[in-house]
């Protein structure tokens, strides 16, 4: 049993495939019950939540821009004809304001790595001279990721840290996976152009 | 040939390195707890109803609009509200001043109103210009500064506070102080400064640390004398003292730049003639008390320490948990429950405790705060705490375990725990009466939730 449950931990919940409860709950929404919109948050805000920590990392503005996301699904499901799944416009949205919030930040890294959110990260460093050195590198990912374009920073970590193939990273980008496949190879040599770069400065200082 | 093969092997290595590096950067804290989803739920709530007004509301909006203009030329005229105090303090002059628990100097160009006072804290607007204050804080104590850009809470701390035309910024020595801006809130800690108009905080610049060590040091050798809190009832506040800078001192330039604040000036505290404005209209009078090292203090009584708010208390909860204190965490929230009721916190606590309950294998307690939980039909945690129930249940080895899970699906069809109470359906069916009596549960695991490692799992497992 307690395997059972640490196996259950560790799963994330991924975004359930409830086509026909989609339909049902933008009908609901459309004939005015309130609840229904309550349940498309309670289903999603999980996952709104993660995929923008995923682009923007840890930064405090997280909450703000999952809010943004829901207003702005409200606003968009009355024009909404069920073209793509609800998950797919929702995720749709939330890479948008993302993409917004890397552009009005300009190539500023905005994501405190002294905060709470690391401490247990860095707690499994064996020492503090090791603790620092983590705490630089998550410093240096941090400032090479802000110095990418948002598309590109978008592409690449969509399929970096989640794993994605180009033609479903195409789908929530509106683009094709030519593009994308290109944007994730020009950010990944941008990347490791930055790296490079950051760790030799690293070296000599 | 090997080598270039070694090469090869270091890059990719490399490469496969930064990528882990990047998933754990950008994975760590990327879960929503359920308090913060409750908490944004209820801010979309709040905007979901501020929908177009339809045309027929637009005369009603009108006239309730008219009207209130009208209460607030009333209120003017009978000098029922507008600032109970003000001060202005012109170009290259410094007032220092004594407000209730603040040693404050305002750095001119500024203008400076008090629009409340009280023994819980004060109320100030900044409209405009540099003002440095070191708040003693306690219990139930707050200062609270309004720029036009800005809200600026005070817990206890020395800060700057700059209003310039491209917004507010706020300099923090030592201490925390949370900033709300239209779009966001922010908290400060010491050594880091934040604009309304840039995203986060960032390193304070060593031109302000100076000028905030200097106001430190100034306040040390001063002496003032000890903070005491403003009365309502005393008389009209005193003038304070002006002081300011050498005639050499440079004058401060508005920035255009974004996110960043004006050139500073130099806090020079030299004796000058006050300039304190105290305007007519002063219907709540208030004691400020005269500047440091002036005058001796007026020999009243400190007042008892007014007891902790809610957000107080939670907010030292929160603290608390942080730094894994879960006892000091639960007697603050205790507190919020048994002191507080009604405040609109409970059941924030209620949940907190029963997590942390729930923690220390305190089953019994935890479903006590649950059930109370249960009871506050409003409550946007009674799905969370649902949750928590039954895990509580199949933790203790309750039997009413599967009814609960049931229960809470049926209640809850579209949750968030969705997937995990049917995993855990799954599991115990299946420890019960092995495939057969688990094959329902994995059919709708499957239907449900087809692209989870979970459900593929049980597929395979249960065919």
């Amino acid at each position: 049993m307690i395997a059972a449950l640490a196996v259950l931990a560790t799963l994330r919940a991924t975004e359930p495939s409830k086509e026909d409860d989609d339909a049902a709950l933008i009908a609901r929404h459309r004939a005015g019950d309130r609840e229904a919109f309550a349940t498309m948050y309670r289903t999603h805000a999980a996952a709104v939540y993660r995929r923008l920590s995923r682009i923007l990392g840890p930064v405090p503005e997280r909450d703000d821009l999952t809010q943004d996301v829901f207003l702005a699904l409200h606003r968009a499901l009355p024009a909404f004809r069920g073209e793509a799944r609800l998950t797919t416009l929702i995720h749709r949205i939330a890479i948008n304001k993302a993409c917004e919030h890397l552009r009005r930040n300009g190539r500023r890294p905005a994501v405190p790595t002294d905060s709470a959110f690391f401490d247990e990260l860095l707690s499994l460093a064996a020492s503090p001279a090791e603790r620092a050195s983590w705490r630089e590198e998550l410093d240096r990912v941090f400032a090479c990721l802000a110095k990418i374009k948002p598309k590109k920073r978008v592409a690449l970590l969509l399929r970096v840290v989640d794993g994605m193939s180009f033609e479903e990273i195409a789908v929530l980008v509106d683009a094709t996976p030519e593009a994308v496949a290109k944007r994730v190879q020009h950010g990944q040599r941008e990347l490791d152009e930055l790296f490079a770069r950051a760790s030799r400065e690293a070296r000599m200082s | 040939m090997s080598r270039d093969a070694d090469v090869l092997r270091e890059a990719a290595g490399a490469s496969e390195r930064r990528d882990e590096l990047v998933r754990v950067a950008l994975t760590t804290g990327d879960e929503l707890d359920d308090i913060r989803r409750s908490k944004i739920w209820t801010r979309i709530e709040d905007r979901l109803d501020d929908r177009a007004p339809a045309p027929w509301r637009w005369l009603l909006a009108g006239g309730v609009g008219a009207l209130a203009i009208a209460g607030v030329v009333m209120l003017l005229v009978t000098r029922g509200h507008g600032p109970i105090e003000g001060f202005v303090a012109p170009a290259d002059t410094t007032l220092t001043m004594t407000l209730g628990h603040a040693k404050a100097a305002l750095v001119g160009p500024a203008k400076l109103d008090v629009l409340e006072t009280g023994d819980q804290g004060m109320r100030l607007a900044l409209r405009h210009g540099r003002f440095v204050a070191e708040f003693e804080g306690g219990h139930g104590r707050t200062l609270r500064i309004e720029t036009p850009g800005a809200t600026i809470e005070i817990v206890g701390t020395l800060f700057a506070v700059d209003v310039h035309p491209n917004g507010t910024c706020v300099s923090v020595a030592h201490g925390r102080v949370r900033m709300t801006t239209f779009t966001q809130v922010m908290f400060v800690d010491g050594g880091h400064e934040a604009c309304s108009d840039a995203a986060a905080p960032h390193a304070i610049a060593s031109d302000v640390r100076d000028i905030l060590a200097h106001h430190e040091a100034t306040l040390a050798l001063a002496k003032p004398a000890p903070a005491v809190p403003v009365v309502a009832a005393a008389p009209v506040a005193e003038p304070v003292v002006a002081s300011a800078p050498p005639p050499t001192a440079p004058a401060r330039k508005p920035s255009r730049t974004p996110a960043t604040r004006p050139a500073p000036a130099p806090v020079a505290i030299s004796e000058a003639p006050a300039v304190a404005e105290t305007p007519a209209l002063s219907s709540a009078p208030t004691k400020l008390q005269p500047a440091f090292g002036d005058a001796p203090p007026p020999e009243k009584p400190t007042p008892t320490p007014a007891p902790p708010t809610a957000t107080e208390l939670y907010r030292a909860a929160e603290v608390a948990l942080a730094n894994h204190d879960t006892a000091t965490a639960d007697r603050a929230l205790a507190k919020i429950v048994d002191d507080l009721p009604s405040s609109s916190l409970v059941d924030q606590a209620l949940y907190e405790r029963a997590r942390i309950a729930y923690d220390r294998h305190a089953y019994a307690d935890a479903r006590h705060h649950l059930a109370r939980l249960a009871g506050i039909p409003t409550s946007p945690l009674r799905e969370p705490g649902a949750y928590l129930d039954c895990r509580v249940a199949i933790a203790s080895n309750d039997s009413t375990a599967d009814a609960c899970l049931a229960a809470y699906r049926a209640t809850y069809p579209h949750s968030p725990h969705d997937l995990d109470v049917l995993g855990l359906l799954v599991d115990r069916a299946f420890r019960a009466g092995g495939c057969t009596r688990a094959a329902p549960l994995v059919d709708d695991l499957t239907r449900l939730y087809q692209a989870t490692t979970l459900a593929r799992g049980w597929r395979e497992r249960c065919p």
